[in-house]
C-alpha cells in the first residue's frame, strides 16, 4: 500500500507557544487514518497545515510525491470541527458554490449537488436557507459539501459530533462506502468508540508531538498485558489453584455454574501452559484474550508522556469494558 | 483568478440580491425626488406675512399715476407699505437691509412709457428680495400690475383693439430678483463636496459592509472551509471587487431610476411655471441682452452668465477622472482596513474598537469642508489631501478651484496608492490570521504580532 500523505518533520510555532514540535505522520492510501489527542495537542494545527490554510514552520507535506501545492486542492476535501454554512444562503446555491471553489465546473458542480441531495433525500430542499434547518439537516449539507468533488483524501474534524445517532451511522456508511471506492479517510476524533469501529491506522499527537503512530491492530497488541478471558464451568477455587503462580485472577462474574474470569499471565507463562494447567479442574468453554481498548491506549499514553507514570506495571488495569 | 471570479460573482449576488439593498435602491431616488419637489410643496404654503415696499420711480418723475389704495391690498400673507414710494431704490434698500420677509417693488421710469420713454419702454417691475419670496408673491404682484396696466391702457386710449387686449396679457412681468444668488465660489465648492460626500460615504457604508460580511463568515465559521480552497487573500480581495460593483450597481440603478422618477417632477413643476408666467411675461425678458433697455436689472444676466462661466472654468475631465482614481483607491485601500478589522473581531460590538481609527480620519477629512470653502489651497488642505487616508475626500473639495497643482495631484496619487499596496499587504496579514482565531477578541498588540506570523 503506498502512502497517499507524508508530513515530514512539522514545526509550527505561534507566539508563546509551540502548536506542533517535530510531528511526522504517513497517511497509507485508502485506509482510515485517526488522529487523536486530548484537546488543544495541536490536531487542528495540523489539519490546517495540510488543507493548506497554514503554513508550517518547518518541515513539509507530501502529496503522494509531490510537495502540497494548490492543485491539491481538488483532491482534498475538509469538513471541520467548527461547521458552518452561510445562513442566508439557499443550501443548493451553496453547495454548488463549494464545489466549484474546489474546482469543479458549474455544471458538474448542479449534477453532483443533485445526486448527493438525492442519495440523502433532501433533494426537496433546493432553495432553503441554513438558518431554515435543523442541526441534523444542516450536518448533512456540510457532509455533502466536503465529499462533493470526490476527493482523494478526506479530512473530517470530530465528523460525529453533533449528530443523531441515525445520522451518524448515516455518516459512518457513507465513509466506509467511500473508502470502499478509494478515498482516503483522515479523522480527528475523541470518539474512541468510532476509531476502533472505523479506524485502521492512527497517531496519537499530545503536547503537540507525534507521540504514537501504526496500525491500531499492533498498538493494540503492543499494549496488549497478557490478560485473558476464560470462561469454564466447574470450581472457581479449584481453578484458581491450578493456575497457581502462572496467571493473576483480575476479576471473575459468575452465572449459575458457569464462570467467566479475566485473568493476567504473569511470567512467561504460555497462554497452552495455563490452559494444560487448569483443564483438570474445570471444563473451559471460552478462552480469548483480551486486548486493551484504544480508549485504555490513549489514557495511558497520555498520562505516560505527561509524566504521570501511571500504572506501568498494570498491576491495577483491566481494560475498561 | 478563476476562483476570484467565482468569489466575486456570489459576493455581488448576494448583496444585490439582499433585500436592504433594493429597498435602499428605490427608496432613494424617491427620497431624492420628494427632496426636489418639497421647496416647490412648501413655496405654495402659506408664510409669514410679508412687506411688500413701494418704490415708485414714475411717480418720483412724473407724479403719481397709480392710485396705490386701490392697487396695494394687503392680503393675508402680504403687507403692502408706499410710505417710501417716491425714495430712490438705493436708500429704501438700506432701510430694509436687514429684513428677511421685505420685498421691495421697483416700479422703473419708463415703466409704460407714462413718464420716461427716452431709453425705451419697459414693461417689468422688478421685485427684490433677500430670500426667495415665493412663487405666490410673484404671482400676486404680477396680477396687481396686470390689472393696473389694463386699468391704465382703459384710461389713456378708448379705442380697444384686439390686439391691444393681446399685447396687455402678454406684456406685464414681475422680474423676481433675489440677492445671493449662486456664486462663483460656491458653485466650485458644492462640485467639490458632492463628490467629496459621495466618496466618503461609499468607503463608509461599503467599507462596513465588508467588515460585517467578513464577520459573517467567520461567525458561522464558513471561512475555514472555504480557505481551504482558496487563499485568504482571493476571498479577501474578491470580497472587496464585488462590493464595491454593488455600489456602482447601486448608484447605477438611482441614476436610472431618477431619471425616470425626477425627469418627469422637474418638467412637471417647470411646466407649472410657464403655464403661470406665461400670460406675464414678455417674451423678451426671456433672452439676455435685450434687457438693458427694458429696464431688466442687470445683475441677473450676470448671475446667470457667471455661473455658466464657472461652470465652464471648472475643469470636468480633470476632476472626473481624479474623482474616478480616489474614489476607487480611497475605497480598496479602507476596505481592506475594514476586512482586517473584521477579522480581527468576533462580534460585531468588538469591530468599535478598531473601525474608530478608521471612521476618524474620514469624518476629519469631511469635516474640513469649512476650511476648503475659506482657502482651499491653504497650508491644512494641502496636509490633508496628501494624507492617504483623507486625500480621496479632501482632494475633490480642492480641486474644483484650480489651485491644485499636476504635480501636487500627482505626488498625492502616489501617496495613496502606495499606501493602498501597504495596507492592503498588512490588513491581508491580519485578516489571514484572525479568521482562524475564533472565541475572542484581539488586542492592538496581538494584532501587531499577527502582521510577523508566517503563513
Amino acid at each position: 500500500m503506498s502512502n497517499l500523505l507524508t508530513a515530514k518533520n512539522i514545526i509550527k510555532r505561534y507566539s508563546g507557544h509551540t502548536a506542533l514540535d517535530d510531528v511526522s505522520i504517513t497517511v497509507p492510501e485508502g485506509c482510515v487514518y485517526g488522529l487523536l489527542g486530548p484537546n488543544g495537542a495541536g490536531k487542528t494545527t495540523l489539519i490546517r497545515i495540510i488543507n493548506q490554510i497554514t503554513g508550517p514552520d518547518s518541515g513539509h507535506v507530501l502529496f503522494e510525491d509531490r510537495l502540497l501545492d494548490a492543485e491539491h486542492v481538488r483532491q482534498i476535501g475538509y469538513l471541520p470541527e467548527e461547521r458552518g454554512l452561510y445562513r442566508k444562503m439557499p443550501i443548493g446555491e451553496q453547495a454548488i458554490y463549494l464545489a466549484r471553489l474546489k474546482g469543479l465546473s458549474a455544471t458538474e458542480a448542479k449534477k453532483r449537488v443533485r445526486e448527493w441531495f438525492e442519495r440523502f433525500g433532501i433533494e426537496g430542499w433546493w432553495k432553503k436557507k441554513v438558518e431554515e434547518l435543523s442541526k441534523g439537516m444542516q450536518q448533512k449539507v456540510q457532509f455533502i459539501v466536503t465529499v462533493l468533488h470526490e476527493p482523494r483524501l478526506l479530512i473530517l474534524d470530530e465528523p460525529f459530533s453533533g449528530f443523531d445517532p441515525i445520522n451518524a451511522q448515516l455518516i459512518r456508511d457513507e465513509l466506509l462506502r467511500l473508502r470502499e471506492r478509494g478515498a482516503t479517510i483522515i479523522l480527528s476524533t475523541h470518539n474512541m468508540g468510532s476509531v476502533e469501529e472505523l479506524c485502521d491506522h492512527i497517531a496519537l499527537i499530545n503536547k503537540s508531538k507525534n507521540i504514537l503512530e501504526g496500525r491500531v491492530k499492533d498498538i493494540r497488541r503492543s499494549y496488549s498485558m497478557n490478560l485473558w478471558d476464560i470462561s469454564f464451568r466447574g470450581n472457581l477455587m479449584g481453578f484458581t489453584n491450578a493456575m497457581w503462580t502462572g496467571a493473576e485472577l483480575i476479576s471473575q462474574t459468575e452465572d449459575e455454574d458457569h464462570r467467566q474470569v479475566r485473568i493476567k499471565l504473569l511470567g512467561n507463562t504460555s497462554p497452552n501452559q495455563l490452559l494444560q494447567a487448569v483443564m483438570s479442574t474445570a471444563e473451559i468453554t471460552g478462552f480469548q484474550e483480551v486486548l486493551p481498548t484504544m480508549n485504555d491506549v490513549f489514557i495511558r499514553k497520555v498520562n505516560e508522556t505527561n509524566g504521570m507514570q501511571a500504572d506501568a506495571a498494570g498491576t491495577k488495569s483491566n481494560y475498561t469494558e | 483568478m478563476g476562483k476570484i471570479r467565482i468569489i466575486i460573482v456570489r459576493e455581488y449576488l448576494n448583496r444585490v440580491k439582499n433585500r436592504t439593498f433594493i429597498i435602499m435602491s428605490i427608496v432613494t431616488p424617491l427620497l431624492f425626488g420628494a427632496m426636489i419637489l418639497l421647496p416647490t410643496f412648501l413655496s405654495t404654503l402659506p408664510s409669514d406675512p410679508r412687506s411688500i415696499v413701494i418704490v415708485d420711480e414714475v411717480a418720483a418723475g412724473c407724479g403719481q399715476i397709480f392710485n396705490y389704495e386701490k392697487m396695494f391690498r394687503d392680503t393675508l400673507n402680504l403687507n403692502f407699505d408706499t410710505r417710501f414710494a417716491e425714495k430712490p431704490y438705493n436708500e429704501v434698500r438700506k432701510l430694509f437691509a436687514d429684513s428677511q420677509q421685505t420685498s421691495i417693488v421697483v416700479i422703473p421710469k419708463s415703466y409704460m412709457g407714462a413718464c420716461d420713454s427716452t431709453g425705451g419702454v419697459s414693461y417689468y417691475v422688478t421685485l427684490f428680495s433677500k430670500n426667495e419670496p415665493g412663487q405666490q408673491t410673484i404671482n400676486y404682484v404680477g396680477k396687481i400690475f396686470s390689472e393696473a396696466y389694463r386699468q391704465y391702457v382703459f384710461s389713456t386710449d378708448s379705442t380697444l383693439t384686439k390686439d391691444k387686449i393681446e399685447k396687455m396679457k402678454m406684456q406685464i412681468a414681475v422680474k423676481s430678483n433675489v440677492k445671493g444668488a449662486v456664486s462663483k465660489s460656491e458653485v466650485k465648492s458644492v462640485t467639490g463636496i458632492v463628490l467629496s460626500i459621495i466618496i466618503y460615504f461609499y468607503i463608509l457604508f461599503f467599507g462596513v459592509q465588508v467588515m460585517k460580511s467578513v464577520l459573517e463568515e467567520k461567525n458561522t465559521r464558513i471561512v475555514e472551509i472555504i480557505i481551504s480552497s482558496v487563499k485568504p487573500f482571493q476571498l479577501m480581495i474578491g470580497k472587496i471587487i464585488a462590493t464595491a460593483m454593488a455600489g456602482l450597481t447601486q448608484f447605477l440603478v438611482w441614476a436610472v431610476l431618477s431619471f425616470f422618477i425626477i425627469t418627469p417632477i422637474i418638467n412637471k413643476v417647470n411646466d407649472k411655471r410657464t403655464d403661470v408666467t406665461q400670460a406675464q411675461l414678455n417674451p423678451t425678458a426671456i433672452a439676455p441682452g435685450i434687457g438693458s433697455n427694458s429696464g431688466m436689472p442687470i445683475e441677473v444676466n450676470e448671475t446667470l452668465e457667471g455661473t455658466v462661466d464657472t461652470i465652464q472654468s471648472i475643469q470636468w475631465g480633470l476632476i472626473l477622472g481624479s474623482f474616478v482614481f480616489y474614489f476607487v483607491f480611497g475605497y480598496l485601500m479602507y476596505a481592506s482596513l475594514y476586512a482586517a478589522v473584521g477579522a480581527a473581531s468576533d462580534t460585531e460590538t468588538d469591530t468599535q474598537q478598531f473601525s474608530l481609527p478608521l471612521t476618524i480620519p474620514l469624518v476629519i477629512a469631511i469635516s474640513s469642508f469649512g476650511i476648503a470653502l475659506n482657502n482651499p489651497n491653504g497650508v491644512a488642505m494641502k496636509w490633508l489631501s496628501m494624507i492617504p487616508f483623507t486625500s480621496p475626500v479632501t482632494m475633490l473639495m480642492r480641486l474644483p478651484y484650480n489651485g491644485v497643482s499636476l504635480s501636487e495631484l500627482l505626488l498625492s496619487m502616489l501617496i495613496l496608492v502606495v499606501s493602498f499596496v501597504l495596507m492592503t499587504m498588512l490588513a491581508a496579514r491580519i485578516y489571514r490570521v484572525g479568521i482562524l482565531m475564533y472565541g475572542k477578541k484581539a488586542s492592538w498588540r496581538e494584532l501587531g504580532k499577527w502582521l510577523f506570523w508566517r503563513g
